[in-house]
């Protein structure tokens, strides 16, 4: 058993030896150290040393070989027990098992069928929401690829709900979150369960991230999405605000292609909420249509309750208005076009 | 909800049409060829959350439709029961006519959800 086994028996001393394990630059010597925990029979210590080091390193290549390499042939080891299981005693929690199995030996279709199967034996279980979230949260990880990250927040997000506490669903929400570079977020997703396993190495791994990385200042997770794809955060300067000569009734908001706000009309809140929510609305719809296959983004709509939200495409960025008169959909629209094409004042 | 699905596809100028659930997730879908089914799940949800936040803020409460116009289509979203149906249309559908029939069967849909996943 190496330095890890030995360590795992010590109940004191425990910050010394995983500042050490979790320390920048001793990826190399995680790796030795799982290495020993294999030939020593303990595929689960190495397997949950390894998840802590490709979250605290991360992007970590080596590691996620190791761990890939090591899990897959656990997962080979452990399919037939669990195909039986399945058999035996189906539950959500046996079907998300096998799930999760499979899609650590690359059959995806199979884990999504069996995860939907857990969802659909037992809706209430968190279980096959939380093994879809996982195996998109990997690919997140591994491929920085948003739609991966997006599915996982959503899954992670009901999960969570289903099952407030659980553990497992917190850490992997701890995991998205800090991948989001949301570490003042993470903490507090990390606060129970830090309690009940303060020696678990992925807790660990994350509590360190958190403690490393820079506060976010924001609480809205798709402008922290929005962030991680562009790689950067609109400034709001109240100062420097335009004013739009609206009609009576309207309210606007113009941002530029930072997301930056512009300009609003006199009645228009350039509170922070409200900036954000537009700032986020304009990246959001901005990035979507694109990427549904749809091409460039140029005019939304929605209407309820008798009232009235457009947003507009602008060659620099976009616009919005809003009212409380649902019937004055048509004249809002020309406003809103000669806005766009500099027939109004700003 | 699938044959649902399939008369709003039958529908003039509609490529694919999807339920999702009130957490954003996909609940039964069927679109074209061309329409990534997993691409459109993120980003129909994305977009119906940002939208929706923005004008509960505005104090109008949950909009029951979203309109989406982009150059190479349109994406309605439609609230039913506690879900959306998002309906991908070519970008020249006549919204006016083509909205009131999708109305329709979001009307039927919202009868007939039973979610599932």
């Amino acid at each position: 058993m190496g330095l890890i086994g030995t360590w795992m028996k010590k109940t004191h001393n425990t910050e010394k030896e995983t500042s050490g394990l979790l320390a920048r630059g001793s990826a190399a010597r995680l790796l030795d150290t799982v290495h020993d925990l294999v030939q020593g029979g303990d595929r689960p210590a190495a397997v949950s040393w390894l998840r802590a080091g490709t979250v605290r390193f991360h992007p970590w290549e080596q590691g996620e070989i190791a761990l890939d390499e090591i899990e897959r042939s656990g997962a080979r080891e452990t399919l037939g027990v669990l195909q039986d299981a399945v058999e035996l005693n189906y539950t959500a929690t046996e079907a998300a098992r096998l799930s999760e199995a499979l899609e650590r030996l690359g059959d995806s279709s199979g884990s999504t069928l069996w995860a939907h199967a857990a969802i659909q034996e037992d809706p209430c279980d968190p279980a096959g929401y939380l093994a879809i979230a996982r195996s998109y949260l990997r690919r997140f990880r591994r491929q920085d690829d948003a739609v991966a990250g997006l599915h996982a927040l959503r899954y992670l997000t009901k999960a969570c709900q289903l099952k407030p506490g659980h553990r497992e669903c917190l850490r992997s929400l701890a995991m998205l979150l800090l991948l989001l570079r949301a570490p003042v977020a993470a903490a507090k997703v990390l606060q129970p369960i830090e309690n009940d396993t303060p020696e678990d190495p992925m807790v660990l791994a994350m509590q360190s991230l958190t403690q490393r990385m820079p506060a976010e200042n924001t609480t809205n997770i798709q402008e922290l999405f929005l962030r991680w794809e562009t790689g950067t955060t609109p400034v709001h300067f109240p100062d420097g605000i335009g004013v739009i000569p609206c009609p009576d009734g309207v309210k606007a908001w113009e941002f530029d292609e930072n997301r930056t706000l512009i300009a609003t009309s006199t009645s228009a809140s350039r509170d922070t909420d409200t900036v954000e929510l537009f700032s986020v609305l304009a990246g959001t719809l901005t990035g979507a249509t694109p990427r549904m296959g749809l091409g460039e983004f140029s005019k939304f709509t929605a209407r309820g309750h008798g009232t009235l939200l457009i947003g507009l495409a602008a060659p620099d960025g976009m616009i919005f208005c809003h009212t409380d008169r649902h019937s004055r959909e048509e004249s809002l629209s020309r406003w809103i076009e000669s806005h766009r094409s500099g027939e109004t004042y700003r | 909800m699938k044959k649902l699905l399939q008369e709003v596809n039958d529908l003039p100028g509609v490529m694919g049409s999807m339920v999702m659930t009130e957490d954003g997730l996909p609940a039964a879908s069927l679109l074209g060829s061309g329409l990534d089914e997993e691409c459109v799940a993120a980003f129909a949800s994305s977009s119906r959350l940002a939208v929706s936040r923005a004008a509960i803020h505005c104090g109008e409460g949950e909009p029951q439709e979203v309109v989406l116009e982009s150059e190479g289509g349109n994406l309605l979203l439609i609230g039913i029961d506690g879900a959306t149906l998002a309906v991908i249309t070519h970008p020249g559908l006549e919204m006016n006519t083509g909205l009131v029939e999708i109305r329709s069967i979001a009307r039927r849909l919202s009868g007939a959800l039973k979610i599932r996943i």
